[in-house]
């Protein structure tokens, strides 16, 4: 019996999680990733953790946080005029801009329009090219959620409104992938995206690292390195273990060593910050070049070897805030920092782009003002990126031995956050649209169940309807709320192991 | 429109009985008033009522101690329970579990709800009760330490550390009473401070989450690319409230705006009008009706909701969305604007948030004539939205009690107990470092209560209060 | 009153400058400038009633300790304020351009690496102007370096009284004789490394030492 079948560690895995554990670096037995697979199995239940085939590989998670709701129905799922009974006073489209591919049920919507709401500039979006090119690593699954409060419902679509414990998607995935990496869970989202969960039994390092400037912030992953006049790394260690000697002994010390504070302290201070430092991140994460206005090379700094080529990918990723992000999420993955990297547009104006703005006020949410052009300019924004990340990812080798590469193993969760109301004044190609608690969310990977609706869309309503999780039989009528569902989706496609998590069957969203 | 008192035991819901019994259970938003029928000395109960999540995850979905306390529900009895069978059942129920530990953590659930730890989690405990006695030479663990205090509160206020001989000094004061009385002063000195009231300083640090700035729409000084509203007006407003002898309600009730100038000092002076405010003084309240909060939480929409949830949320610290605050009126919500919240899943808390958005309707956010108050402003600006839309009163509901426009709405959330706990609780987190703890509890009890009566919502008087406490100076 | 007391006092008081004082160092003939170890038992705090500093307070604290210019603290690639580039990671808010509302409640990951490149910088900044201006220095007061950049005398009056100078600036407290010991030594130590400047290599390990300390970075 196996982990696999019956939750328990087989003797031949247990000694293989010891090796894992013991190989690589003398800070084996501190690090709480090979701490906790040191544990009993017995123990390992009780965190509602267990694994799949323990073959030591990672899977990854990428989350995008599509901040201030993406339609559906303005995207994969979009209603043409002709197909509803109501088409005038409901966001439907002209036949013509919504587009089908043929043998996939996924719309993909074309739209122009010379100004972006209140804001001059044009918008000229088709997503023909994305579906087609990736509709078969694509899969769609409708969801109706449980509140249309901006930061609520964007933290209820990363935990599936405390489906398990209330922990999120990317502190389950670092959990179970995470192990040994340096910072399993990097954040960069925002609002609630960017919100820990509630589950207080989880190890430390499963928690969010958060992360505002994604350019600058390798800066800040070597105590030493890059400041002028900096002694040798022999002379910080002795000042290092000078300082932990000094804080044990110190009265401060002995009176606080019991301070939640202090322990959290003592071990990011004394294991987390070595093993980053012994990565070389402030070189490997670092796309800066090297200019006057940031120059690196006076300070002993060198950029990335993926630098030249992550800045051609992202041309704008010091001034537009997704693109930065981004460039990061790919390297962090890449080298092996993270299992889960979270990313996404906000609410402030960043400018940029053809026309001079990158991402309106508001994101998603300027619907509010222009549902259509919004909505359009924000899905190109949001399908550009992913484009982009899967290129890198799909070009990069996970494993030389069976070839796979680093998308073979990925999972991007477009976390559309809550849907648009349907109304529009008869026939008004220019409207704006408040929150509805209906939509649907995207995920890619060659892991879920590609080319593939989990649910439909009701033409008469613009309405999506739900599905049976577990068959994925579409479920007509079913307006229920299914968060659960979705956060099951994410994990089950992944392959990860949830028995005695109390999840849903979700075997619908997983590939065979 | 004539509402029945609050009592809960009296609200009746006939619409949930004839919704019949499809539906799963829905929530029960008179449990909070049940609860502290029961447990009236409950820390939960002390100005305030639970919230729902002390027995659902989100409901109806009940955590442990929810779990526990079902079966003992009216047993029997058909579900989903009307809201008058359920105030009825739920003290039986309590006290069926009351000497249960539902969490594991080693406390019975009544000893839990008493000591102000929560009876369905288990990492909340109650207070030990036990501080370890000792000798430290540098310390004076479990007991209120004025060197501590004096570290602490200069960093704190004035945003650095005493020197060494500061503290040498401040140790040959001698009395505990002398050291205590110097604290007091160097205090007032601090509250004066750009680290604390100045532009970015800490008042402004508070209010980062209620005012919640978006940069790049911001208009005026540091002004952002596409300028809409200018929120240092309310930052303006809200550190002038906090500071000096002003009262912390102006916050909301104000008919005046506040201009910033200068640094060290920075000074707030009152003024009449701004060029970057639009609302008539007849109609203001505080920074309820400031423009920036009618761009950002207003924007576009007819009734807005947001507008009046934050406001609840970023003053009062109830958050509806965390099902926080419900005072469910009678026959609402009606649903003006066809949004279909008067789904069984969706009235549970938009029977407290429509009402409590009705008198900002009038209020217009974004588009034509923006930021300003106009009347009839549904029936000018929203004509093609739905026809009951215009029937949408002035006249709301905030806990439990009609008010006819935001200006009284504005003045019953200031007058409240939420107003003050919410306050006090903004400072305990700043200063302490959390939210009140259960051992906490006495302590901030006594200092919110004596911030809305001895201290007449006077902030500086209250943040006295507050550094004498244990839990701000006991290492 | 003591002429020393006088001048305490003085700078206690609001009344006599508005400039913050500086730590006054005695010097080894007024006072040894230790304090007496302890060896009995230490009553712990059952509350754990501490708070990380956050990005405003380090860098504030390290400007008036080591008695800097607040611009001068830490600049990455010498011209990005570290409190600026490290601010979210180090505790603190991000409320205009990034929507980051509230401090954290816990220290992160990263946190330990901002505070340590926070405080090599300014003890840099800090012994450069002591190495070479020792007229004006500050800390490092008469602390002689040979030619070839060692410390002329470790067991010097000078070297014991920047060591309690630096913890009464970082700590509030005079050294216990152990600890400034122990930072005595650690001059031998950075010297065996084979550091091409052993001197102004153990300053910047003692500076780096005690202001890096948990007793430094939390109250």
């Amino acid at each position: 019996m196996t982990l696999k079948t019956n939750g328990r560690l087989s003797r031949r895995e247990m000694l293989r999680a010891l090796s894992l554990c013991a190989a690589g670096t003398t800070l084996a037995p501190f690090l709480s990733g090979c701490r906790d697979a040191l544990q009993t199995p017995e123990s390992l239940e009780k965190l509602g953790r267990k694994r799949d085939a323990l073959d030591g590989k990672p899977k990854f998670l990428i989350v995008i946080g599509a901040a201030g709701g993406a339609s559906i129905v303005d995207s994969f799922l979009a209603v043409r005029q002709s197909e509803s009974a109501n088409a005038a006073g409901l966001n439907t489209f002209p036949d013509a801009q919504v587009q089908a591919v043929a043998g996939s049920p996924f719309r993909a919507v074309k739209y122009s329009n010379s100004r972006l709401g209140s804001i001059n500039i044009p918008v000229n979006t088709d997503q023909l090219a994305f579906v087609k090119k990736h509709a078969n690593e694509m899969l769609v699954a409708t969801s109706v959620g449980t509140s249309v409060n901006h930061g609520i419902a964007q933290k209820r679509s990363l935990t599936g409104n405390a489906a398990w414990k209330g922990r999120t998607l990317q502190e389950a995935v670092a959990l179970q992938w995470g192990s040994g990496m340096p910072l399993p869970n990097v954040n960069m989202g925002n609002g609630g995206y960017a919100e820990r969960g509630t589950d207080d039994s989880l190890p430390l390092s499963c928690f969010g690292e958060p992360v505002v400037n994604p350019s600058l912030w390798p800066l800040g992953l070597d105590g030493s390195r890059g400041i002028a006049g900096a002694p040798s790394k022999d002379v910080i260690a002795l000042a290092r273990s000078t300082r932990d000697a000094l804080d044990q002994k110190s009265i401060f010390g002995r009176t606080f060593q019991d301070s939640g504070a202090l322990k959290r302290w003592s071990e990011q201070r004394g294991v987390q910050q070595p093993k980053l430092e012994s990565l070389d991140l402030i070189t490997k994460l670092n796309i800066l070049p090297d200019l006057p206005s940031i120059p690196l090379t006076k300070y002993g700094l060198e950029s990335s070897p993926d630098g030249a080529r992550l800045r051609e990918a992202f041309p704008a990723f010091f001034t537009d805030p997704v693109q930065g992000q981004a460039a990061l999420a790919f390297l962090l993955l890449k080298y092996r920092v993270s299992a889960s990297v979270t990313l996404g547009p906000d609410f402030n104006v960043a400018v940029g782009g053809p026309n001079g703005i990158a991402n309106p006020p508001l994101a998603f949410d300027i619907s509010h003002n222009d549902h259509r052009g919004g909505q359009a300019f924000m899905w190109a924004r949001i399908l550009n990126t992913v484009d982009s990340l899967i290129t890198l990812l799909k070009a990069e080798p996970f494993d030389a031995a069976t070839g796979e590469s680093m998308w073979d193993r990925t999972l991007i969760y477009v976390a559309t956050e809550f849907g648009r109301t349907r109304p529009r004044a008869s026939g008004a190609t220019e409207f704006g649209s408040g929150h509805d608690l209906n939509n649907g969310f995207l995920m890619l990977s060659p892991m879920v169940k590609g080319n593939t609706v989990l649910g439909g869309v009701d033409p008469n309503t613009t309405l999506t309807y739900g599905f049976d999780a577990r068959t994925g039989a579409p479920q007509p009528g079913k307006v229920t709320s299914n968060e659960p569902d979705i956060f099951s989706g994410v994990l089950t496609a992944m392959g990860a192991d949830l028995s005695g998590s109390g999840l849903p069957d979700a075997s619908a969203f997983k590939r065979a | 429109m004539p509402l029945p008192p609050t009592s809960p035991s009296r609200w009746l819901l006939p619409g949930l009985l004839l919704l019949g019994f499809s539906t799963p259970a829905v929530a029960m938003p008179t449990g909070p008033g049940a609860f502290c029928a029961e447990y009236p000395t409950a820390p939960a109960c002390q100005g305030t009522q639970p919230a729902c999540t002390y027995c659902h995850v989100a409901p109806p979905q009940r955590n442990g101690f929810g779990a526990a306390l079902e079966p003992h529900l009216a047993p029997g009895k058909p579900r989903p329970l009307s809201d008058a069978d359920f105030a009825a059942a739920l003290p039986a129920a309590l006290r069926a579990i009351a000497t249960a530990d539902t969490d594991g953590d080693g406390a019975p659930n009544q000893f839990e709800v008493e000591q102000g730890s929560l009876p369905g989690d288990a990492t909340s405990v109650p207070p030990s009760g036990v501080c370890g006695g000792g000798e430290n030479p540098q310390f004076k663990v479990c007991q209120y330490d004025p060197r501590f205090v004096y570290r602490r509160m200069l960093s704190d206020f004035c945003g650095t550390s005493p020197t060494y001989a500061q503290v040498a000094t401040f140790l040959e004061l001698g009395s505990e009473d002398k050291q205590r009385a110097f604290i007091d002063q160097e205090l007032d000195r601090c509250l004066q401070s750009d680290f604390w009231r100045g532009k970015h300083g800490q008042l402004w640090k508070v209010a980062h989450p209620k005012i919640r700035p978006v940069g790049s729409v911001k208009s005026g000084e540091d002004g952002g690319i596409i300028p809409l509203a200018d929120y240092y007006d309310d930052y303006a407003l809200f550190a002038w409230s906090q500071t000096d002898d002003h009262d912390a309600r102006d916050v909301l009730t104000a008919s005046f705006f506040v201009k910033r100038s200068g640094t060290s000092p920075t000074t707030y002076t009152a003024a009449n009008t701004l060029s970057s405010q639009f609302v008539e003084a007849s109609r203001r309240a505080g920074n309820m009706t400031s423009a920036w909060t009618l761009t950002s939480f207003v924007m576009f929409t007819a009734l807005p909701r947001n507008a009046a949830s934050q406001m609840y949320r970023a003053y009062l610290g109830l958050d509806i969305a965390k099902q926080e605050g419900l005072h469910s009126v009678p026959n609402e919500p009606r649903d003006y604007d066809a949004k279909g919240v008067q789904a069984p899943q969706c009235a549970a808390c938009h029977a407290t948030l429509d009402p409590l958005s009705y008198p900002y309707r009038n209020y217009n956010g974004l588009g034509g004539l923006p930021n300003r108050y106009i009347p009839n402003r549904l029936e000018l600006l929203f004509p093609n939205e739905v026809a009951t839309l215009k029937n949408t009163p002035e006249q709301g509901v905030i806990l439990g009690q009609p008010v006819n426009n935001l200006m009284e709405w504005a003045r019953v959330a200031a007058n409240s107990d939420a107003f003050a706990i919410s306050t006090v609780t903004d400072y305990w987190k700043l200063l302490v470092g959390h939210a009140p703890s259960p051992e906490e509890n006495e302590e901030f009890v006594r200092t919110w209560q004596a911030f809305r009566t001895t201290h007449a919502y006077r902030v500086q008087k209250m943040l006295h209060d507050l550094i004498r406490t244990e839990a701000y100076g006991a290492p | 009153m003591r002429p020393e007391r006088l001048l305490l006092t003085c700078l206690l008081l609001t009344g006599c400058s508005d400039k913050l004082p500086t730590a006054v160092d005695l010097g080894p003939d007024a006072n040894p400038g230790v304090t007496p170890g302890w060896d009995g038992g230490v009553a712990k705090s059952q509350k754990g009633n501490l708070r990380f500093k956050g990005p405003e307070r380090l860098s504030l604290d390290l400007a008036q300790a080591l008695e800097l210019p607040a611009a001068s603290v830490c600049n990455e690639l010498g011209q990005y304020p570290c409190q600026n580039v490290h601010g979210v990671a180090l505790g603190g808010v991000d409320p205009y351009q990034h929507s980051v509302y509230e401090t954290a409640t816990v220290t992160g990951a990263t946190t330990p690496i901002a505070v340590e490149r926070t405080v090599l910088s300014a003890c840099n900044a800090r012994i450069t102007l002591d190495v070479n201006t020792p007229a004006s220095a500050v800390v490092f007061k008469g602390v002689t370096l040979t030619a070839d950049g060692k410390l002329a005398d470790a067991a010097s009056p000078a070297v014991a009284t920047a060591v309690t100078s630096l913890v009464r600036r970082a700590w509030l407290r005079d050294p216990t004789q152990d600890e400034r010991d122990t930072l005595v030594r650690l001059s031998a130590d950075v010297q065996a490394t084979g550091a091409s400047t052993p001197g102004v290599a153990w300053m910047q390990a003692a500076c780096l030492s005690v202001f890096s300390s948990a007793e430094a970075v939390f109250y």
